[in-house]
């Protein structure tokens, strides 16, 4: 059984690491063109070699891959090995028609073993551990990633179950959880949750959260420190390439290291994809440079981030980016769940049997529960001058909504026209 | 034998309604009878008018979705039991009121409700056979 590729040294100097990168990178491109009709195709229509590939600098010179590739080469198009070699197979909600699915190898699911048990590590998680993960169901192949290398540390795991706030709660005190794995938002909730109930902080065993789906601000994290008595740590990943914790924060919290042995990241301008300026917010773009099954060429990720120019206190010498709470593309997230515009105009259009006019996604609170929240225009076709039939028709978005994408969406009709989304705006509604 | 109703679509929120009556207003629509049918986040404004095409027609053209009905006015005696008489006669013949209200102030005494039934046609045409007046749309329009 062939073997995952191994991460280097953290510490590795940094030139010695960029030999190390260009040749998994070559390796990559190789697989990609020889195992993969999309990858080929489009090499040959920018007249690419792979071979002639001399210098992670020539990575600029290939196409983009973008989310909707992911669904236009729905389920395995994008794979670069035969089925008979893929143990696991992770769908997340994709762009459009149909959703993102991912293959893995044995060698590959060690490989994210190394990556999550890596950055876990980095937050001090080990094995006199308990962790607990508490991730809404549209995270659910993170969840895995997240219990596969806690295990890896011989931490103790409490997977991810379908419980109820409360439960979870139960579980946090009873079993003596020391770290928690969530989004921030339910974080807030979990927090406000114990509160409610009168728990002290001070009954618990937790001194550690991490932060995973969704960037988080500093004083929101402060607040969630501050009350829960706890350390906590930002970790970024991505749900088409499941995906946590590609990225993720070591002891000075300043920036996210990035797992570059096995990820190759580039940030470039949204709109003319050309690289940014040091120091420049832009879009990240990642290649991956050791997972075999499904390899992605120059992934645009939406996220907005900035490379951190200066070395880390930590004395990693992995690159370290910012990330900034904007996005460069038309996705909301919501409780780290990716939500897509123009999927979710798909899954209305199913669920209604027509296209309405117009929708906008919004960041929307119910109580204290953070949901999806979609603004759906009145047009002539959705109205009806009877109650029940518009009821009716919030009622089945919303079941609809809910059932497709694994969180609560809360449906509201519009007068009129709502404008779609500004792209990469996180808009919280009123 | 029908008479014809606008509904308009708005969100509950401040001001809404008095831009229908401004926008309306403005086009010298009057407004004959009013029925406003709520939940927590929106409304179905149901108006009877004089001018039903341009009332449309304005309120579209400034951005609200409008739609025409049809409807049946219904004149109810005006003593105790009168509304039951109607009632009870849609009910033996298992006709559902999808919505109804009251016309405002109505000539000659009697009271006029408006109705929406499941099926209309049946309604009006068993309610005239029961000897019950049902007005025109022009003489509801005019009123």
């Amino acid at each position: 059984m062939a073997v995952a590729a191994p991460s280097f040294p953290d510490n590795m100097d940094p030139k010695q690491r960029a030999q190390h990168q260009l040749e998994r990178l070559q390796e990559t491109l190789n697989r990609a063109y020889r195992s993969v009709p999309f990858y080929q195709t489009r090499f040959k229509e920018k007249k690419i070699d792979p071979l002639n590939v001399g210098s992670l600098d020539d990575l600029a010179q290939l196409p983009f891959t973008e989310r909707r590739h992911l669904a236009e080469n729905y389920p395995y198009g994008l794979f670069a090995v035969p089925l008979r070699d893929i143990v696991r197979i992770h769908t997340a909600p994709g762009e459009g028609h149909a959703p993102s699915v991912s293959g893995y190898t044995t060698q590959d699911l060690a490989l994210w073993n190394n990556i999550v048990a890596r950055a876990l590590a980095a937050a001090g998680v080990n094995a006199n551990d308990i962790m607990q993960i508490f991730l809404d169901p549209g995270l659910a192949s993170w969840g895995r990633g997240y219990k596969d290398g806690a295990e890896a540390l011989e931490a103790s795991v409490i997977p991810l179950t379908a419980l109820s706030l409360e439960k979870q709660q139960m579980v946090l005190k009873d079993y003596k959880t020391s770290v928690v794995v969530t989004t921030p938002s339910s974080a807030e909730e979990l927090c406000q949750g114990l509160y409610a109930k009168g728990i002290n902080p001070n009954d618990l065993a937790l001194r550690t959260i991490i932060f995973a789906g969704e960037p988080v601000s500093q004083e929101e994290r402060r607040t969630i420190a501050d009350k829960l008595h706890v350390d906590t740590w930002v970790h970024f990943g991505l749900s088409e390439v499941p995906g946590p914790a590609i990225a993720f924060e070591c002891a000075a919290h300043d920036g996210l290291h990035v797992s570059e042995d096995h990820f190759y990241p580039e940030i470039v301008h949204p709109e003319t994809g050309k690289p940014v300026g040091p120091g420049e917010e832009g879009e990240l773009v990642l290649t991956t440079l050791t997972t075999r099954a499904f390899p992605l060429i120059r992934f645009r990720t939406g996220d907005r981030m900035s490379f951190i120019e200066e070395p880390c206190s930590c004395g990693r010498t992995l690159c370290r980016v910012n990330w900034h709470k904007d996005r460069t593309d038309n996705i909301v997230v919501i409780r780290g769940v990716k939500v897509h515009h123009a999927q979710v105009m798909t899954y209305i259009s199913k669920a209604l049997g027509f296209t309405p006019t117009c929708c906008r996604l919004l960041v929307g609170k119910r109580g204290d529960r953070v949901g999806l929240e979609v603004w759906l225009g009145m047009d002539d076709t959705i109205f009806s001058d009877e109650i029940k039939e518009l009821e009716r028709v919030v009622e089945t978005v919303e079941n609809a909504l809910a059932q497709e994408l694994g969180i609560t969406a809360r449906v509201r009709l519009s007068e009129g026209k709502v404008e779609c989304s500004d792209p990469g705006r996180r808009e919280v509604a009123p | 034998m029908q008479a014809e109703q606008i509904s308009i679509f708005i969100e509950n929120k401040a001001g809404r309604l008095a831009e229908v009556a401004r926008i309306l207003s403005e086009s010298k629509v009057n407004i004959r009878a009013l029925s406003l049918a709520d939940t927590s986040d929106f409304g179905v404004l149901r108006l009877i008018v004089n001018h039903t095409s341009r009332a449309k027609d304005v309120l579209k053209d400034n951005g609200f979705t409008v739609r025409r009905t049809t409807v049946a006015a219904v004149e109810v005696l005006d003593q105790p039991g009168g509304l039951l008489a109607v009632l009870d006669l849609l009910n033996g013949a298992g006709i559902n009121i999808e919505y109804m209200y009251a016309y405002a102030n109505p000539p000659g005494g009697n009271a006029v409700m408006i109705f929406r039934f499941d099926r209309m046609e049946d309604a009006i045409e068993l309610l005239k056979k029961n000897n019950m007046r049902i007005l025109e749309a022009e003489e509801l329009s005019g009123l």
